[in-house]
């Protein structure tokens, strides 16, 4: 089968994509949204817990043997578009994006403890790895590794033992309610990636103020903190890669949910609300306007399932096809957010509508992904440019 | 224009290019701040001059709006500045 045959959803996934847009819809109205933003962890713990049980979605891409479903990376778009579209605030994203770290650095006891626990929901998990310019890539201001040097039981001065981190992550998804936190360190030898327990004396995660409300991200401090050694070398670059990729599908994906909210939204009020006798649809000032967002949709729509096909496949061209999807996807959400408020008019500008939510979330998602033009020079490096 | 307001007389219809012009800066100013600072514009790190400019992302869209939108806007300048006919 050649992958533009696997670019239509399947059955399975268009099944799928139905049983969680009616759940979503049923319970995360906006009224509940607005209500679980406004709790200290900012969503439904109950909902989130329903979402890993009921629909096993938290094990969605763990594999089989780990107690989840094994599903690949086609499937998770289903699932983050899906999301996008409610602006579900629960702890999702985080805690694929950990547990994608955990399944590629291959560190058994690792996984034996943790992604069974992720799976089910009963634990949560991020990943803080961007430097404060947003950056996964190892700079200055990485975090440091440094192995705890203690007399052993032959003899003085022997490496026994654990590590122990220092410095800082930026916007930290969910950090704020993640049991373990997934992060890259430079060691003596080069770069690697830990485990750290939010729980441990010298990790803490403090909120920071952002412009999406319904996801919240932390600034973290690893002060000596006690962390677990999951992989060296190339080996942590890859896995650290993969889901970076991830987080590109991802962000994509979930902005084609969110401009779907949109051009329904939009469509909807173009065909009932009145001016000058007539609705607001027949005028071709806004008929173009809801044209232009059908457009984007589909456009953005191909770029982000392609690129979820080829992970999901494997396939050489996948990393540039993630950059491709994400730059596509950063660009055409801001633009439909803010034409969506605009053909809003007056309600759209008003900041209880439900349209600001998306626009939040557009201009922050695209940033944290990296931004327009890290992609741009990632895609120019990849083709060879 | 600029003549115009000298010469002490009212402005006629085509002020309203100014108004489009400044809605379109607005949104480009947020698309600059954005390319300059990154994440640091859409999550505080509490350095000084970075968050504080999600103003100028959160106002851009409703430039378009308030005083007329770009599109009545146009349909005045086509019709009164460039003599254009009226839809049917």
């Amino acid at each position: 089968m050649t992958m533009s045959d696997t670019l239509a959803l399947s059955e399975d996934q268009r099944a799928l994509q139905s049983t969680l847009r009616g759940f979503l819809a049923d319970q995360l109205p906006p009224a509940a949204l607005r209500a679980a933003l406004e709790t200290q962890v900012g969503y439904s713990p109950e909902l989130h817990a329903r979402l890993a049980g009921e629909l096993g979605l938290t094990g969605l891409t763990i594999p089989e043997e780990f107690g989840g479903l094994g599903m690949s990376q086609a499937e998770a778009s289903v699932v983050h578009a899906e999301f996008g579209r409610a602006l579900y605030p629960g702890p999702f994203l985080a805690t694929a994006l950990a547990a994608r770290v955990l399944l590629a650095a291959g560190d058994r006891a690792a996984q034996e403890h943790w992604l069974p626990r992720l799976a089910d929901g009963s634990a949560t998990a991020t990943v803080a790895a961007a430097g404060e310019g947003g950056h996964w890539a190892p700079g200055p201001d990485s975090v440091r590794a440094e192995r705890v040097k203690r007399a052993s039981e032959e003899g003085m001065g022997r490496w026994v033992g654990g590590w122990r981190l220092y410095g800082h992550r930026w916007y930290v998804l969910a950090a704020h309610v993640a049991d373990i936190v997934v992060v890259p360190a430079i060691t003596e030898s080069g770069p690697a990636i830990f485990l750290v327990e939010s729980r441990s004396l010298g990790f803490t995660a403090s909120g920071q103020l952002g412009l999406d409300l319904t996801r919240r991200v932390c600034v973290t401090a690893f002060d000596e903190a006690p962390a677990v050694l999951l992989a060296q070398g190339d080996f942590a670059v890859a896995a650290l890669g993969q889901a970076e990729h991830d987080f590109l599908l991802a962000t994509a994906a979930e902005a084609v949910g969110g401009i779907g909210w949109c051009l329904d939204a939009a469509i909807a009020y173009a065909k009932d609300r009145e001016q000058f006798g007539q609705p607001i649809g027949s005028f071709q000032a806004v008929a173009h306007a809801c044209v232009d967002m059908l457009a984007e949709f589909q456009a953005v729509s191909a770029a982000a399932r392609y690129a979820a096909v080829a992970a999901a496949d494997g396939t050489d061209e996948a990393p540039i096809a993630a950059h491709v999807a994400a730059l596509r996807a950063g660009e055409a959400y801001r633009a439909v957010t803010e034409s969506a408020i605009h053909l809003f008019g007056g309600i759209g500008f008003t900041w209880e509508h439900d349209a600001h939510l998306y626009y939040r979330r557009a201009w922050s998602a695209e940033r944290l992904a990296g931004g327009p033009q890290a992609h741009r020079a990632a895609i120019s490096d990849l083709a060879g440019l | 224009m600029a003549a115009q307001a000298r010469a002490g007389e009212p402005p006629g219809p085509e002020i309203a290019l100014n108004k489009l012009t400044l809605s379109a800066n607005m949104k480009r100013l947020a698309e600059f701040v954005a390319a300059v600072l990154g994440p640091a514009l859409v999550a505080d790190t509490g350095a000084w001059g970075t968050y504080a400019w999600t103003s100028v992302v959160l106002g851009a869209p409703g430039y378009r709006l308030g005083g007329g939108t770009d599109e009545v806007l146009k349909n005045a300048i086509a019709q009164r500045v460039l003599g254009l006919p009226r839809p049917a």
